[in-house]
């Protein structure tokens, strides 16, 4: 009798087992955006992630896109759990995380990081939750700079009507281009850098990080020039399914992107390194760009583009840098 | 007495005219023409000694009729891009002159500068009318401030 009871709990303790196994090998699909797929920076950084997920016993099953759109559709479609997508994207998931992207809202790396830890911290949780979405990490791609293929365009008045490739997705980058003055060239992610290499574009915003894969030296040329002055601060935003992790993953995860910045800058500033013709903006017209920068991001924060909660929070950060600032003492922002 | 007062004004005579032997025209000569050895040689390490941390570069381009002020950093990235992207680069120096000021512990120099390089299979040449402030810092000449008129 006491033999057999044995082999009933004994298959008993199996079955259990057995189950809490399958529910750990149970991957949850990550669709990971990288242009250039599994050999790409981003891809290689969520791979590390998911090595360090599996010590919170979740087993990340990584599928890389090469195409945004179609990552998104998938992950709105439910077919996969998680996603790795720019902060352009994820403002359709949460329109807090995604503003830290706003036009002229951080001026400095270290600005960017101090605006990350604040927002992973467990006080800012909840704001990283909206519909049944949770922003699970932000990541820093680098400061959105301004190539010009011609170095004559050299002020906030010049800039006006000039021709700027922007992507057609992407209101937000119409908005922003309308407002400040430019006019706006649809291209999509495929020819966005060959219409500014091309010269139909006169100017784009694009990362450090685009200069040398995408060849935006041939664009500038030996004429052009590349505004060392942040227009945005850009990111990549990981979003899951809010239910479909345990209710302390996102936190985890939060503070484990965090802690990384540092290391993800690396190759942003290496890469800040190489571009040819970067210049400060001209003496005396530092100002009139701030302003512009400035007055199109009141604007669009108004009209409901970017979240205010945010917006406020970017204002606190750059007024720690520079507390004598005019804007420290108006209540625009 | 008399020993004493040589000795104290030895100290302050003798110690300011080792510093003005520290930045003779020879010397000041000899360091920008050193500074452009090192551009020539692509010698990061040796230009990052050669300007002081705060030293303040201005470029005034004439041909846009406009000026930029670049920190230390700005400008070593500049001369580094310009060395992944550039080839056969030349530079040559002409009508240095030199003006002493406080006594031997700064100096300036003006000259003119002719450079050329390829880029992107473009022959490019550049002339640049320079004042170059030096100062000594511990011991060290060092570039404080770098002001240039271009044609670029």
């Amino acid at each position: 009798m006491k033999g057999r009871l044995n082999a009933i709990s004994s298959k008993i303790v199996s079955a259990v087992a057995l189950s809490l196994l399958s529910s750990f090998s149970s991957a949850q699909s990550f669709c990971v955006f990288d242009v250039l797929g599994v050999q790409g920076p981003f891809y290689n950084s969520m791979r590390e992630y998911a090595t360090l997920a599996r010590k919170w016993n979740v087993e990340l099953e990584l599928k890389a896109y090469t195409s945004e759109a179609q990552a998104v559709e998938d992950f709105s479609a439910g077919k996969c759990d998680i996603i790795s997508m720019t902060g352009i994207r994820a403002r359709d998931f949460n329109l807090f995380s995604s503003s830290i992207e706003a036009i002229g809202g951080l001026k400095t790396d270290s600005q960017m990081k101090s605006v990350i830890d604040t927002i992973s911290r467990p006080e800012a949780s909840k704001l990283m939750i909206q519909d049944n979405y949770e922003v699970v990490g932000v990541l820093p791609i680098g400061a959105a700079y301004l190539f010009l293929n011609d170095r004559r365009i050299n002020s906030v008045e010049k800039i006006k009507g000039k021709k700027i490739a922007v992507l057609a997705h992407d209101l937000v980058q119409l908005r922003m281009a309308t407002r400040l003055g430019f006019a706006p060239l649809a291209a999509d992610i495929d020819d966005f850098a060959l219409k500014f290499n091309s010269g139909e574009a006169e100017l784009i915003a694009a990362p450090a990080i685009a200069y040398m894969p995408l060849e935006l030296f041939k664009g500038v040329g030996n004429k052009g020039l590349v505004l060392k002055m942040p227009v945005s601060y850009l990111s990549l935003q990981v979003v899951t399914h809010l239910h479909k992790f345990s209710a302390d993953f996102g936190q985890k995860s939060r503070h484990y992107f965090a802690g990384q910045f540092d290391n993800l800058q690396k190759p942003i500033s290496a890469a800040e390194q190489e571009i040819l013709y970067f210049f400060p903006a001209p003496d005396g017209e530092y100002d009139n760009y701030q302003n512009l920068l400035s007055d199109a991001r009141v604007s669009m924060t108004e009209e409901g583009i970017y979240d205010p909660k945010m917006i406020n929070l970017l204002k606190k950060v750059r007024c720690k840098s520079q507390p004598n600032h005019s804007e420290c003492t108006n209540n625009k922002e | 007495m008399k020993k004493m007062l040589s000795v104290l004004l030895c100290a302050a005579f003798c110690s300011q005219s080792a510093f003005a032997e520290s930045l003779t025209a020879r010397k000041s000569q000899r360091f920008i023409k050193d500074f452009y050895q090192a551009i020539q040689k692509r010698d990061e390490n040796k230009l990052n000694t050669m300007l002081a941390d705060d030293a303040k570069i201005n470029i005034y381009l004439l041909k846009m009729e406009q000026g930029f002020t670049l920190t230390k950093s700005d400008y070593l990235q500049q001369v580094k891009s310009a060395w992944h992207f550039g080839r056969n680069e030349k530079y040559q120096l002409k009508d240095i002159k030199y003006t002493l000021t406080q006594a031997g512990l700064s100096a300036s120099l003006t000259l003119k500068v002719n450079e050329s390089r390829v880029v992107f299979e473009e022959n490019l040449s550049q002339e640049h009318e320079m004042l170059v402030d030096l100062v000594l810092i511990d011991e060290q000449i060092k570039i404080a401030a770098l002001k240039t008129k271009t044609t670029f």
